[in-house]
């Protein structure tokens, strides 16, 4: 059947392989659950606000559909509207036929880098980033600090002052996210025992971005669940999940990844696998399918999945201890889009801030829309990023809450460049930092050893 | 033709951002939401302003070029599919609540508002658009005109024609006219009414003025089960013939169960061969005597449960069901084809059983789900169009369906328009003399045939090619969906 396929194709277009063949591609069964109907249309940013069938879920699925067939080739139009998919998965909540389009789009992704050309430079780039700076916790710490000292020292002023930079760069400097000081990026205890009664022992995911610019984060979630009586584990040789590398077509490079987290943590031995970065949360959901044609690694990688978990699932699952948080405050909670369309996960972020007394949760609208920070899109897409953001911000800043809860380092860069932009004064904080300042202040970390 | 000259006539008129004409970009609006039938546009426009359409319809007429107007492209007939060589004008950017009257209980929009966000917008204020499509979150106000499309609701409440009040339309010649008034009535011809439901075949529609209805004061939604279609279907009689006229009635059967569960889970029991979901709304003390009615009238007709939704929750949730019903089709079959005959009430339990019949012959399965209290039926031909053959014959089953329709006292479409869909069958609902007059008046309007063509009105001069005389050509090479 494939080498049908593959045969047909280039009697077609001989100029292009079939880059849909073999068991990587985009499932054609499951491009044929999508019968067309258009539901997802209005679920879809891109669709929303270009308005041309080619930037819907159901015109990318025609596409890819085509292309399989051989009906089209894979030029540079396709690759085009394809690219302009942000993989929010917002059209799988909408779809009633179940289509995993978020997994098409991926394997769709994988497919066309084969027949892309890429000018040398990005495709030595491309290879930099994501099979070497990521994956490395000393490069990404030497590049977290290099950021923070152009960030704090006279280098930033003078950069901008005299236009160092090219345009392109220049355009997306003000997007880098401020770097945190370097002691946040230090590396997390190996084990830290629970407050009180062991109820629960989990191993921990710190990811990569987040450990070098987020530890605080990592920090604060690994202290509210030893407050909640449970040992938290760092298996220290995990590396970065894949997840921008599956997102940008380089699903190899996330398979390599995948099998070391996997050989990393033992999952059979926690009660779960607990992360507080939601884009990371659902690449690790997803090693399972990444991993299913892997006859070593399959069953491993399913038992793994099964284990992965966000932190606020786990305790609102547990049921979150309650605190005082001792300033009274409004919240606006933004749903990232991994966290709410991949996993599902809904309510749970929102019982966990329920739990901190003082602070109210105020309605944000389209809150489960995408920020357009979608792992690289800001940086590949950046005007239509730029547009989703200020839907965004203009949202949050009818919503009147001082402070925007959301759960992923993505989304949380995204909104404060916005923030910035804008010149508001916002706070952007995920929400297990609200419940672990809340602790602190109640003094639930007297006379315990923690990070 | 100079298409060079035409296509950069159609860019200046929009700009260069909102015309496409890469093959690429052209196939992908090749159909709606009726696959069978494909055609492939010259060019693809996406206008913001009454004055670009007007002027695109000029451009056209003057280089004799049909156009086909396009909202979300949802629609089940193929009223959207292009004739192939024709330029499509789609509503997407013209998607503006342009004003909202709540002393006069009236919104004025773009073609391309989508159904559910208006009633989004106007729900806070206590109003909201009655008709209520099942594809209601996608689908657009222009679209729904243009075909005068139902909804659940639409049996207490009234299908399109009777929600919209006022309309301004770009004729064949790119004159612009206003049609009705924003009032009740209208001195003058009732060219609105005229209008609604012509899927395009007269003019092209850039503003709306509709009505609001006010949110009822309460609503009762039930799931009666039943282990008998034929008891589900006398259930809906017998509830219309006491006097009852709930906001919705709703018949489900156990294909359509088994679909919606697997894919939602709305709760719907698996063992039952049909599920009736009956909503009422108004106030309290007038629902319940007609709660009591209802269930009393089941209970006689045998159901095996009777359930009340308690919370919102789980009204939502019995909604969310029938709403995604012909969506998850798409998980228990590879391809279905959906029509919409209607027939009078006491005719269902019979023309159903006809169903059964007709789907045996075929070898085809067909399931229902549909807006029982009003008879508008939704009979869904499920076949794998990978299967040489298998469309054609789904194609020809669905038209003895329709058929049977007819030959009970009914209707080819309730809602979903005819389209090139059901333009064969025209010629069985209606005779010669019928017909002719329908012709002439599409021909006084639209003189020189440019307006959505070959769609609505059987024409021998002007048929689809896709279905040129009855045999079924599908257009690039064998695809449905």
């Amino acid at each position: 059947m494939a080498t049908d396929q593959k045969a047909g194709f280039a009697q077609v277009f001989p100029e292009y392989e079939n880059p849909f063949v073999g068991p990587e591609a985009p499932d054609r069964e499951m491009i044929q659950r999508c019968i067309h109907c258009g539901f997802c249309g209005t679920s879809c940013p891109t669709f929303t606000l270009l308005g041309n069938e080619m930037d819907s879920p159901r015109g990318r699925i025609y596409l890819m559909r085509m292309v399989t067939d051989g009906e089209m080739a894979p030029n540079e139009t396709v690759m085009k509207h394809l690219d302009r998919c942000l993989d929010c998965r917002a059209c799988e909540t909408a779809c009633p036929s179940g289509v995993p389009y978020g997994s098409l789009i991926e394997a769709a992704r994988e497919g066309l880098e084969k027949v892309r050309k890429r000018p040398l430079s990005v495709r030595i780039l491309r290879r930099i980033l994501f099979r070497w700076l990521l994956p490395n916790r000393v490069l990404l710490n030497l590049a977290g600090v290099a950021t923070r000292l152009y960030q704090t020292t006279f280098l930033k002023s003078m950069v901008r002052g005299l236009g160092l930079l090219p345009k392109k760069l220049a355009e997306l400097e003000p997007m880098m996210p401020e770097a945190p000081p370097v002691s946040s990026m230090r590396a997390l205890p190996a084990e830290v025992a629970a407050i009180g009664e062991e109820k629960y022992r989990v191993a921990f995911f710190g990811g990569c971005i987040q450990s070098t610019l987020f530890g605080d984060v990592n920090r604060a979630a690994i202290r509210a669940l030893a407050a909640n009586g449970v040992r938290v584990v760092f298996p220290a040789s995990q590396t970065c999940c894949g997840a921008l590398q599956a997102h940008a077509g380089d699903r190899e490079a996330a398979r390599i990844l995948a099998r070391e987290n996997i050989d990393a943590i033992d999952a059979g031995e926690f009660d779960a696998v607990i992360l507080a970065v939601s884009g990371c949360g659902a690449m690790l959901h997803e090693y399972k399918d990444l991993l299913a044609e892997d006859p070593v690694y399959a069953s491993r990688a399913e038992a793994f999945s099964d284990k992965a978990m966000d932190v606020t699932v786990f305790l609102a699952r547990i049921g979150v201890r309650e605190a005082h948080h001792p300033e009274p405050r409004k919240i606006a909670y933004h749903h990232p889009c991994h966290l709410f369309h991949a996993l599902k996960v809904r309510k749970e972020p929102l019982e966990v801030l329920s739990a901190i007394r003082n602070v109210e949760s105020v309605p944000l609208n389209e809150s489960d829309w995408c920020c357009g920070s979608a792992g690289s899109y800001n940086l590949t897409q950046t005007e239509i990023s730029m547009r989703l953001l200020d839907r965004k911000m203009g949202h949050v800043k009818d919503s009147e809450a001082p402070v925007v809860c959301t759960g992923n380092p993505g989304c949380q860069i995204q909104i404060a460049f916005g923030a910035r932009e804008r010149d508001m004064d916002l706070r952007v904080v995920h929400p297990v930092v609200l419940l672990d300042e809340a602790y602190e202040a109640e003094g639930v970390y007297r006379n315990a050893t923690l990070p | 033709m100079d298409s060079a000259g035409f296509i950069q006539k159609l860019t200046d008129a929009v700009g260069e951002d909102y015309i496409h004409t890469d093959p690429v970009a052209l196939r992908t609006y090749d159909c709606d939401g009726l696959t069978i039938y494909k055609g492939i546009p010259s060019a693809v426009v996406l206008p913001e302003t009454t004055e670009e359409v007007s002027r695109i319809v000029g451009i056209c007429r003057e280089y004799r070029v049909p156009l086909i107007a396009r909202g979300a492209g949802t629609g089940l007939s193929g009223g959207a599919t292009p004739l192939p060589g024709g330029v499509l004008i789609v509503f997407t950017r013209m998607n503006k609540i342009l004003e909202l009257d709540y002393v006069n209980r009236l919104a004025r929009v773009q073609p391309g508002v989508v159904n559910l966000h208006l009633s989004r917008e106007t729900l806070p204020h206590g109003f909201h658009y009655a008709p209520d499509p099942s594809s209601q979150a996608a689908c657009t106000i222009g679209g729904n005109t243009a075909e005068n499309a139902g909804g659940a609701h639409c049996l207490k409440y009234g299908m399109t024609t009777n929600h919209i009040l006022e309309m301004t339309v770009v004729l064949p010649t790119g004159e612009v006219v206003h049609l009705g008034a924003d009032g009740e009535d209208s001195p003058g011809l009732d060219l609105r009414g005229f209008f609604v439901g012509s899927e395009g075949t007269f003019a092209v529609i850039t503003e709306l003025i509709v009505r609001l209805t006010p949110n009822p004061e309460s609503v009762r939604t039930m799931l009666a089960c039943f282990a008998q279609v034929g008891d589900a279907c006398r259930t809906v009689s017998d509830v219309i013939a006491a006097g009852a006229v709930p906001a919705a009635m709703e018949l489900m059967d156990r294909y359509t169960i088994e679909a919606v569960e697997t894919v939602v889970q709305a709760g719907y029991p698996k063992d039952a061969e049909a599920v009736l979901l009956i909503e009422l709304d108004g106030l309290p003390s007038s629902i319940k005597p007609l709660e009591t009615l209802i269930r009393d009238i089941s209970e006689k007709n045998n159901c095996s449960s009777f359930r009340i939704a308690q919370t919102e929750e789980e009204r939502e949730g019995l909604w969310m069901g029938r709403k995604k019903a012909f969506g998850a089709f798409g998980v228990i079959a590879p391809t279905y084809y959906c029509l919409d005959g209607t027939v009078p009430r006491s005719k269902l339990a019979q023309v159903l059983e006809e169903f059964d019949e007709i789907s045996a012959r075929y070898n085809l399965r067909i399931t229902n789900v549909f807006h029982a209290g009003d008879g508008s039926l939704h009979p869904n031909v499920l076949f794998d169009d990978r299967v040489p053959g298998e469309t054609e014959r789904a194609i020809e089953c669905g038209s003895e369906v329709l058929r049977a329709c007819i030959r009970a006292g009914g209707v080819l479409s309730g809602e979903h328009g005819i389209g090139i869909e059901k333009i064969r069958e025209m010629k069985d609902q209606f005779d010669e003399p019928t017909l002719e007059i329908m012709e002439r008046v599409r021909d006084a309007i639209d003189q020189d045939g440019l307006m959505n063509p070959g769609k609505l009105i059987p024409d021998e001069e002007n048929v689809f090619p896709v279905a040129l005389g009855g045999a079924i050509a599908r257009m690039g090479g064998g695809m449905t969906k």
